[in-house]
């Protein structure tokens, strides 16, 4: 699966740690411009018993990709075949909030935090 | 006794014989129409019980579909029910995230316009700033009928300080510069900005021409007694400032006519030797 890469952003897969790296800054407009990075994410999971998003350098996500993550984890929790885990880090201010509202749409999903 | 003849006796068996050969005709009948009655009563009963028998199991049929229904609906209520909630919580995800994005945004914000006004250097407001804050104190003071007072400093030989003791000592001492004028304002809404290369302007709000000498001798007296080293000064073996101070009342919108003034007591400061202060009252206005 190839890196998916744009101005300021890097979204990355990696089979081998079971992960999905997201970095940078995500400004993409509406959701048919994440529609890629969604593909990916979907492909990640597919026939994978764990996949870890590890989200600890996105430092700026908007609305829509927000919105394009949430879908995702409703996707997951509804297969109900792939434990999904969140790494998020604290020094980044929007992840306390919107990551945990994740959890509450997946309350198996594990959400972890770094310093 | 009356004894009947053999005649007699005929006729009554006739008669008799006919009265209960139409008994047994009659009886007959009856026995028919009761057969015809109980035939129709059953015939009847089992078409009844067939009808039923058909509508009991389209009745089952119907439960039986209803059921599947009312499952199928069940399912829909609790899919909906479901996407509902997902839906109310993607909707909550989406706004608190963009409420934490505009937090961002706008602490980013702050920081830029914070940075915008101030100087990287000596971290005291820049030329910027100080340029907002003359125009907006001179259009009060004008409004209010106030004087506006305000003092120019300028590091005597920062050249020779630069060359002889280097660009990085050259910038540590006017961080120490910035600190000591900072350290002798101390009313609120005086403004202290580092107006280019060594030159530092005071701004000093309804403050009169007596008020901005005391502030200019107290600046003067600090950096003295900080005494930091110039080993390339004429004046003196330390650090010395020349100050222009003037005051106006603000006559027009042109703020200017200030800057000028003080710029033009600067220099006659310089002229005169350094290490002092000029003012009107010690300067006649006409000295070039």
């Amino acid at each position: 699966m190839q890196p998916i890469q744009g101005e300021g952003y890097l979204v990355e897969f990696d089979p081998n740690g079971d992960r999905v790296r997201m970095s940078g800054s995500l400004r993409l407009g509406g959701l048919s411009e994440y529609a890629p990075i969604s593909d990916l994410l979907d492909q990640a999971i597919d026939g994978r018993e764990a996949l870890t998003l590890d989200l600890r350098a996105l430092e700026f996500l908007n609305s829509s990709g927000i919105a394009t993550l949430s879908k995702f984890v409703i996707h997951v929790r509804n297969g109900k075949t792939c434990q999904l885990t969140v790494v998020g880090s604290n020094a980044i201010p929007w992840q306390g909030k919107s990551l945990n509202n994740l959890k509450r749409l997946m309350p198996s999903l594990e959400l972890v935090f770094d310093a | 006794m009356s004894v009947k003849d053999p005649y007699v006796k005929v006729l009554d068996l006739e008669q008799t014989l006919a009265d209960l050969t139409a008994m047994v005709d009659q009886l007959q009948q009856e026995r028919s129409d009761l057969e015809i009655a109980l035939t129709t009563a059953i015939e009847h009963g089992d078409a009844i019980e067939a009808q039923l028998e058909t509508a009991n199991r389209q009745l089952k049929n119907e439960v039986r579909e209803r059921l599947i229904v009312e499952r199928q609906l069940r399912d829909l209520v609790t899919t909906i029910t479901q996407k509902s909630r997902d839906l109310e919580v993607v909707l909550q995800t989406i706004t608190e995230h963009a409420d934490q994005i505009d937090l961002q945004w706008l602490g980013r914000y702050i920081e830029s316009e914070n940075a915008a006004r101030r100087d990287s250097l000596t971290g005291v407001a820049n030329r910027r700033m100080f340029d907002e804050c003359m125009a907006r104190e001179w259009a009060r003071a004008r409004r209010e009928r106030e004087p506006v007072a305000l003092l120019i400093c300028d590091v005597d030989f920062f050249k020779s300080y630069n060359d002889l003791h280097g660009h990085q000592a050259g910038d540590d001492c006017l961080r120490r510069i910035a600190e000591i004028l900072q350290s002798v304002l101390h009313r609120e809404g005086d403004l202290l900005a580092r107006y280019g290369g060594e030159e530092f302007v005071i701004l000093l709000p309804n403050t009169d021409l007596k008020g901005a000498l005391q502030v200019a001798e107290s600046v003067l007296r600090a950096i003295r007694q900080a005494a930091l080293p110039h080993g390339a000064s004429s004046v003196a073996d330390h650090l010395t400032v020349s100050i222009g101070v003037a005051t106006q009342v603000p006559a027009d919108a042109d703020e200017n006519a200030l800057f000028a003034e003080v710029d033009r007591l600067l220099y006659i400061a310089k002229q005169q030797g350094r290490d002092r202060i000029a003012t009107v009252s010690n300067v006649p206005p006409d000295t070039p």
